[in-house]
């Protein structure tokens, strides 16, 4: 046991820095770097059999598209994120609770689900050959399929900024500006930076989302940046030189917005700071509670219900693909897989993200500089999309050294190493809260680290691990473009299964596939996310009540004595 | 113990095992990169009668050609099998297959004439790349490559995506006077409304749903729907395209694993595994042998057919580059 305690330390000690910057040069610099630098240096890709001379330039229909529709997603999540925000933030009525589940819901869905979902309504025969059929397999269906998945994270953004317009503002406004206009108007002035960032989000978001573009974009026939990546990795001819070009377009893109982001940021948290009161909750008018109650019924409609009750109807129907009404081996095989997957690589996000901001709290000045850089680094990592990652990764680990490709491990590395900024987002306020004082009197008290994190880090920050981890196992349960690229042979995940039976049009079997899925999927999360926090801390409770009586015994003895 | 010991005990526990079973469960044994649909029956019959593993990994065939390129001289795979001998050309070119694989078999002359000179491949039978599928009430129906290059509202698969697709592309280049001659003609054809989709059951999708006339699919895929619905008529041109199914050994595998593989391939030629698969439910059994033994009882004498095969040593280096140019003109 002293060992261990001797190891832990000395890992707590010095190893952080070490081990950290191992982990994310492994799985991010130098497959990145690698794959990013092939314009310059084309001789770095592998032997492409198929792939013939690379195409100079960038395919402008498709990069013109991906702008396109990302300004358009971008600009039209910011009403309904700003008024789920405010209906959120700023008023009580009976629904909020509702729209938060919806909110989550559309979050959680995979995008290629909900596409899937409205594809099976927009095929209903008085749909198809109509206008609806026509706008839906265009512009205007990409576009509001963007928006909608989107919005979940902007009425987040949103949200935030409504609270930051803070009570203050509101009865200066009240008192100094008559017309209701004008203060209308300067609400939505102090507002600006917040859509903006949503705006920055959101294109950002729009641009990288492969669901979407690898089922509707494909079949509308309109080209996407993130998907002739994909394409240029994975169909004939294959330039992996091309994809690194078209890459650096999405890289400057979320670059520029985060950097963006990051402005709009400090000006909000600079007014945030000036504001003192945090604003009340108010009762809703009969007009604003019209208007939640449409917003509601819509994102739910829109986002979770229609998509579900599509899939559920092709399920128990007839899909005339000669299917019959039974997941058949494959398919189990891939939920199987992709729950084992999901879990261990949700677990290693988790923990190597609490661990990098656990690196921020130390006391020593050189791991919080270190734990700063692992911080942005992997942040940075957010603008790299799954594609990317794949591709980067077919090529850093497909020779002598580093061997990994088509291996369980390097599914396992990719997806840790792309859900990790995720979990680092999730648990930054929790550890960001916690009052260094706590661990600093443990420590100056002669406590160890490991009695530290056991009694002091893990009881405080369990739910919110948790909570982490569910989002992320959640996520990399349905995850796609890097299952698509880098997994083993024989081992398809649920996501490669379930596409590969919408590319041979078994719909049925997909929907069944899918539903049965999300069923297990949330099964499992509701399950930890419920069971885990009751039983450790039930479990602390006991002893330390145990210890309470044992303590009391001793004293009673002692006072006998 | 306390609690959070117990959790992250029973926590590591979990993981371990997920991990243990994950990378260190079944072994994959040969490992076949298939777009031949009746390849994960093949491989389970393998399996039963030898007992030793192996692992299919079905893919579209343009998918599949990218694998393999992608992986190159570092494969995961010991087998291919798909149909189109342009790709198994474009591969020996970039030296990923094993040479001398090729069994002596009792070959028909179709099928010897198919034969690659180094023993690259193995031709384990052949279907047609691009016969005429049309609805029976079409009030003309294409009888000739003329009559389809000139209607309206006809339908095809991409050849990026679907392997059958470039064979069937190739040859409508070669009836037109090759490459980039045979461009004008496909050009003609999108000004006339050519539906391209990813697969030859999304072209039947669309043509069941009245979005074309007429579509120009695999022989087997057209043959099965026009079997099972008789509103609808299957056409074979003259010439019609060969599309061969080849099978081929990675060249960068121990030489273990290659006598697996070609173990693997004799037993796919076997006239036993030939016939049986002749007897398989759905539209997989609906190819032409290329041995003498067994005969195909359920589909029309080869010898009767007027067939062409576009040379695939000429056609298979050009692949990346004319479908290249499809996805960017015809596609757009």
């Amino acid at each position: 046991m002293s060992g261990t305690r001797r190891l832990v330390g000395a890992v707590g000690s010095c190893g952080p820095s070490v081990l950290f910057g191992t982990v994310i040069a492994i799985s991010f610099l130098y497959p990145l770097t690698r794959f990013l630098v092939l314009p310059l240096m084309p001789d770095w890709a592998p032997l492409s059999g198929l792939g013939g001379a690379s195409r100079p330039g960038l395919s402008s229909g498709a990069l013109w598209n991906t702008l396109r529709l990302s300004v358009e997603a971008g600009l039209l999540v910011i009403p309904p994120g700003l008024l789920a925000g405010f209906l959120l933030e700023r008023r009580r009525w009976r629904g909020a609770g509702l729209l938060s589940a919806a909110l989550w819901g559309v979050f959680l869905m995979p995008s290629y689900l909900l596409t899937m979902g409205w594809q099976i309504v927009v095929a209903a025969p008085f749909l198809a050959d109509g206008a609806a059929g026509r706008l839906f397999y265009g512009e205007a269906g990409i576009v509001a399929l963007l928006t909608v998945k989107g919005l979940a994270f902007s009425s987040v953004t949103a949200r935030a900024g409504w609270h930051a317009v803070g009570a203050d503002m509101d009865a200066a406004s009240r008192v100094h500006v008559p017309a209701a206009w004008r203060r209308a108007w300067l609400t939505l002035r102090l507002l600006l930076p917040v859509a903006g960032s949503m705006f920055m989000v959101q294109m950002v978001a729009a641009s990288q989302d492969f669901g979407i573009a690898a089922t509707l974009g494909a079949q509308a026939h309109m080209p996407l940046v993130i998907y002739a990546i994909y394409q240029n990795l994975s169909t004939v001819p294959l330039d992996f030189t091309q994809a690194a070009r078209l890459s650096w377009v999405l890289v400057l893109l979320a670059l520029a917005a985060l950097a963006v982001q990051a402005r709009l940021g400090r000006r909000d948290a600079m007014a945030a700071d000036r504001l003192r009161h945090c604003p009340g909750m108010v009762p809703c008018g009969r007009g604003t509670a019209v208007l939640a109650w449409a917003l509601t019924v819509g994102v739910m409609l829109a986002g979770v219900a229609v998509p579900l009750l599509a899939l559920a109807v092709k399920a128990a129907g007839d899909t005339g693909a000669g299917d019959d009404l039974l997941i058949d081996g494959d398919g189990w095989r891939g939920i199987g897989l992709s729950l084992r997957y999901a879990f261990v690589s949700a677990v290693f996000s988790v923990v190597l993200a609490a661990l990098i901001l656990g690196g921020r709290m130390r006391a020593g000045g050189s791991g919080r500089v270190v734990a700063r850089m692992l911080l942005w680094l992997t942040s940075a990592n957010m603008a790299v999309p799954g594609v990317m990652l794949g591709a980067a990764y077919v090529i850093a680990f497909n020779g002598r050294v580093l061997s990994l490709y088509g291996t369980p491990a390097l599914l396992i590395l990719a997806y840790t190493a792309s859900h990790l900024p995720i979990a680092i987002r999730f648990l930054d306020a929790p550890f960001a809260h916690l009052h260094r004082g706590l661990g600093e009197a443990a420590r100056v008290h002669g406590v160890s680290l490991t009695r530290r994190v056991e009694r002091i880090y893990v009881p405080l920050l369990l739910r919110r691990l948790t909570w982490a981890w569910g989002m992320v196992f959640v996520t990399l349960f349905f995850e796609l473009p890097l299952s698509e690229i880098l997994y083993p042979a024989g081992s398809a995940p649920l996501g490669v299964r379930l596409l590969s039976l919408d590319d041979t049009l078994h719909y049925g079997a997909e929907a069944r596939l899918a539903l049965v899925g999300m069923g297990i999927c949330l099964a499992v999360t509701a399950a930890a996310i419920a069971l885990v926090p009751r039983v450790v801390a039930g479990s602390e409770m006991e002893r330390t009540q145990r210890r309470g009586r044992l303590g009391n015994a001793g004293a009673v003895e002692q006072e006998n004595v | 113990m306390t609690g959070v010991r117990v959790a992250a005990a029973v926590l590591l526990l979990l993981v371990v095992s997920c991990l243990a079973s994950l990378t260190g469960g079944r072994e994959p044994g040969l490992v076949i990169y298939s777009s031949v649909g009746v390849a994960p029956a093949v491989v389970a019959a393998y399996v039963r009668e030898t007992g030793r593993p192996a692992t299919v990994l079905a893919m579209p065939g343009g998918m599949l050609l990218a694998r393999v390129s992608a992986e190159a001289h570092h494969p995961r795979w010991d087998v291919v099998w798909f149909e189109g001998d342009d790709g198994a050309v474009a591969l020996d070119r970039a030296a990923l297959l094993a040479h001398g694989v090729v069994a002596d078999l009792d070959w028909t002359p179709t099928g010897r004439a198919l034969l690659p000179v180094d023993g690259s491949y193995e031709v384990t039978g052949f279907t047609l790349a691009g016969v005429f599928l049309s609805r029976r009430d079409r009030a003309r129906m294409p009888r000739s490559w003329d009559d389809v290059m000139a209607a309206a509202r006809v339908g095809m698969a991409n050849p990026a995506l679907s392997g059958p697709a470039y064979p069937l592309l190739a040859g409508m280049m070669a009836l037109n006077g090759g490459w980039p001659a045979g461009q004008t003609a496909l050009r003609r054809m999108v000004a006339g409304g050519l539906l391209v989709g990813p697969s030859n059951p999304s072209v039947l999708v669309a043509l069941r749903a009245g979005r074309i006339g007429t579509a120009i699919v695999q022989s087997t895929a057209a043959m099965a729907l026009a079997r099972a619905n008789s509103d609808y008529v299957v056409d074979i041109p003259a010439p019609a395209f060969i599309l061969p199914a080849v099978a081929a050994v990675a060249a960068d595998r121990p030489s273990a694993r290659r006598q697996e593989a070609e173990a693997f391939l004799r037993f796919l030629m076997r006239p036993d595994i030939q016939s049986w698969r002749m007897r398989l439910p759905g539209a997989e059994r609906l190819f032409w042998p290329v041995t003498a033994r067994p005969t195909q009882p359920d589909l029309p004498d080869a010898g009767g057919l007027v067939l062409s095969h576009p040379d695939p040593e000429v056609w298979g280096p050009l692949q990346a580059e004319v479908t290249g140019w499809f996805q960017q003109e015809i596609m757009r």
